[in-house]
């Protein structure tokens, strides 16, 4: 027997155990990824100011874009161009399962300060295309889900507003008279308050207030839950949420289109959505 | 076998004939409150209520075990953190907190005292009284999910990127939390504890952290718990049943977006490979794998699903060879007893009874 068959033979688990060692994936920097590369920028300063960004280093990405306008790069070119690329790789690492929430939330709030460096020089916020309205379901204290979807929104260009969390249906109702928003946002972690949106759709139709669509999201919400009850989508991901709005304010969707056509808009494959 | 035998028995690793059909999670829901006259937020508080409320799907619709509490704020609570008890349909949340770094984590000199810690105590004494042959289970808060509340989850997660070793400390600290409470619930005698660790599941915290920071507590707990004990963490835990599994629970609870066949042959690699690797993992051969619980939807089928919808998933989670049948996670308070009933029903229709 070769040594070849032999390999073929054993179970590699057990020499790892033996060794007391794990299998872990090829050690690869995010940026060589196939298809983070196809994301990134090329061009200076752009292509270091996305790796700040996927490198989830704050303090760099704020001196390096403080530097990139110093040098009179346009600010919007530089959100557009570095900032945002950045991110749409984090984005795509997450859905791959490299990175995860705090890889998330670590290059969000990298952006965040960035783009704030931008509007700063900018003279004013960078123009909003809608406004957004994100809540947290009323009884819900986890809002980790909408800070991320603020972040995603305010980065995609809209003004996002944030009800915070353990938003009661009025609350909601309220907010929706006073901003005319495109869309809205609600998110719940737990099956025991996933509950309270249909109960915001029930208080907005007493209203008589409609939306093109409330976006649904969070741990333990799903799609057949989310769908039992109108004016509702599911959402997958945070990073969803501009693209959806974008599909609301550029096509002129609404819920019931979002729900036939979600993979579409996203722009990907969507396993709950197949 | 009585009911309590026969859950005993599957998590000491015996074959059984008919798989039990329990809650390790929150299992308070609105109907039940009416009937027991036991109503959320005052179940949370009353030793009384709390154990009817407890035991009322037992009474009401033949689940086979009392869980108590219904949230997952009572450490967190005695530890000076403040809770709002919520409403009828409402859980208990954790309103803010006291503690900002590892270092200000600190148990109270009256911590088994205070808060509702004797409230549950109490109302296991209650149950045991009531019941011979009923499985009491106890959930606790899990050191990982402590410290979120402790600290604050979304400090937590940053600090895990940012500063791991101060979490650490933070989760060090809220271990020792747990093992006094434990302890003390101890001294009544419940069941089986479940630990539920929802703050360390995937979906919030990279897998690899998993292993490296809130594995090696939960071992620690795993080893401090005399009786039966079962970990339950949320969300798609695929990539860390191996981890679950490995840590020496009898019983592991997963949500229906694990594929049970999947972890049971991870499972199963686990359990040659401490034969086969000696020394290399603890409990070897002693618990070669921990006992599969759940998964039956509790955001879908339980709550909005039909009888039928629950009968298949039932049907499904019983031949993929779940060992211990139960919601996936914290009941929806809104789900219908008749949903639980038609749980049950199911089972027994599968094992023909």
């Amino acid at each position: 027997m070769s040594y070849k068959d032999l390999e073929d033979k054993i179970d590699q688990r057990n020499v790892y155990l033996r060794y007391n060692v794990e299998l872990e994936g090829p050690a690869i920097k995010p940026e060589e990824d196939e298809e983070v590369a196809k994301i990134l920028p090329n061009d200076e300063p752009f292509r270091s100011i996305a790796l700040t960004i996927l490198n989830e280093n704050r303090d760099e990405a704020i001196t390096i874009v403080k530097k990139a306008l110093d040098d009179g790069i346009s600010p919007l070119d530089i959100i557009n161009e570095g900032l945002m690329k950045g991110m749409d790789a984090v984005s795509l690492l997450y859905t791959k399962g490299i990175y995860f929430l705090p890889d998330l939330m670590l290059s969000g709030d990298a952006m965040m300060e960035s783009v704030k460096e931008c509007e700063a020089v900018l003279g004013h916020k960078s123009d909003s295309k809608a406004t957004v309205v994100s809540f947290v379901a009323e009884g819900d204290p986890h809002d980790i889900g909408k800070n991320l979807i603020l972040m995603f929104l305010r980065a995609g260009g809209y003004e996002a507003i944030d009800m915070g969390r353990d938003v009661p249906a009025s609350d909601v109702v309220e907010a929706v008279k006073k901003y005319h928003p495109i869309f809205l946002t609600g998110t719940a972690l737990m099956t025991t308050t996933m509950t309270a949106f249909p109960k915001v759709v029930k208080a907005l139709e007493d209203a008589d207030l409609e939306v093109p669509a409330i976006g649904c999201g969070g741990g333990a919400v799903r799609k057949d839950f989310v769908e039992s009850f109108p004016m509702s989508v599911y959402g997958v991901e945070a990073y969803h949420t501009p693209k959806l709005a974008d599909a609301i304010l550029n096509d002129k969707k609404d819920w019931k289109d979002l729900r036939k056509e979600y993979s579409d808009v996203v722009g990907g494959f969507v396993s709950e959505y197949s | 076998m009585n009911l309590k035998e026969n859950l005993l028995s599957v998590l000491s690793g015996n074959e059984v004939d008919i798989t039990p059909v329990v809650s390790v999670t929150q299992l308070g829901v609105v109907e039940a409150m009416e009937k027991t006259d036991a109503f959320w937020p005052e179940a949370h508080k009353d030793p009384e209520k709390m154990a009817n409320l407890g035991s009322s799907l037992y009474e009401l619709a033949g689940l086979e075990c009392a869980r108590m509490p219904f949230c997952l704020t009572v450490e967190a609570e005695a530890m000076g953190v403040k809770v709002d008890l919520g409403g009828k349909d409402k859980p208990p949340q954790v309103l803010n907190s006291p503690f900002s770094s590892a270092d200000d984590i600190a148990i109270p000199d009256d911590y088994l005292d205070s808060g509702r810690i004797p409230t549950v105590i109490e109302a296991i004494e209650i149950l045991k009284e009531k019941y011979d042959d009923l499985p009491i289970i106890v959930g606790i808060t899990g050191p990982v999910t402590l410290t979120g509340h402790l600290i604050g989850v979304e400090n937590l997660v940053r600090l895990l990127k940012t500063d791991p070793d101060e979490i650490e400390d933070a989760v060090e600290n809220s271990l020792d939390a747990c093992m006094d409470y434990i302890e003390a619930i101890s001294e009544v005698g419940p069941d089986v504890i479940c630990v539920a660790e929802p703050t360390a599941s995937p979906e919030l915290i990279d897998p690899l952290q998993f292993k490296s920071i809130a594995k090696p507590r939960l071992e620690d707990l795993a080893g401090f718990i005399n009786e039966k004990n079962v970990l339950h963490i949320c969300g798609s835990t695929q990539d860390i049943i191996h981890d679950m599994a490995s840590i020496g629970y009898d019983g592991i609870s997963i949500e229906e977006k694990v594929d049970i066949t999947k972890a049971k042959e991870d499972l199963g690699k686990g359990a040659v490979n401490l034969k086969a690797g000696g020394k290399c993992l603890p409990k070897g051969g002693v618990n070669p794998s921990s006992k599969i619980i759940g998964n039956i939807s509790t955001s879908q089928t339980l709550f909005t699903g039909s009888a039928d919808d629950i009968k298949s998933d039932v049907k499904n989670a019983l031949d993929a060879g779940v060992d211990v049948l139960a919601p996936s996670c914290g009941l929806a308070p809104l789900s219908s007893i008749d949903n639980i009933k038609a749980m049950i029903e199911a089972r027994n229709e599968y094992f023909n009874i």
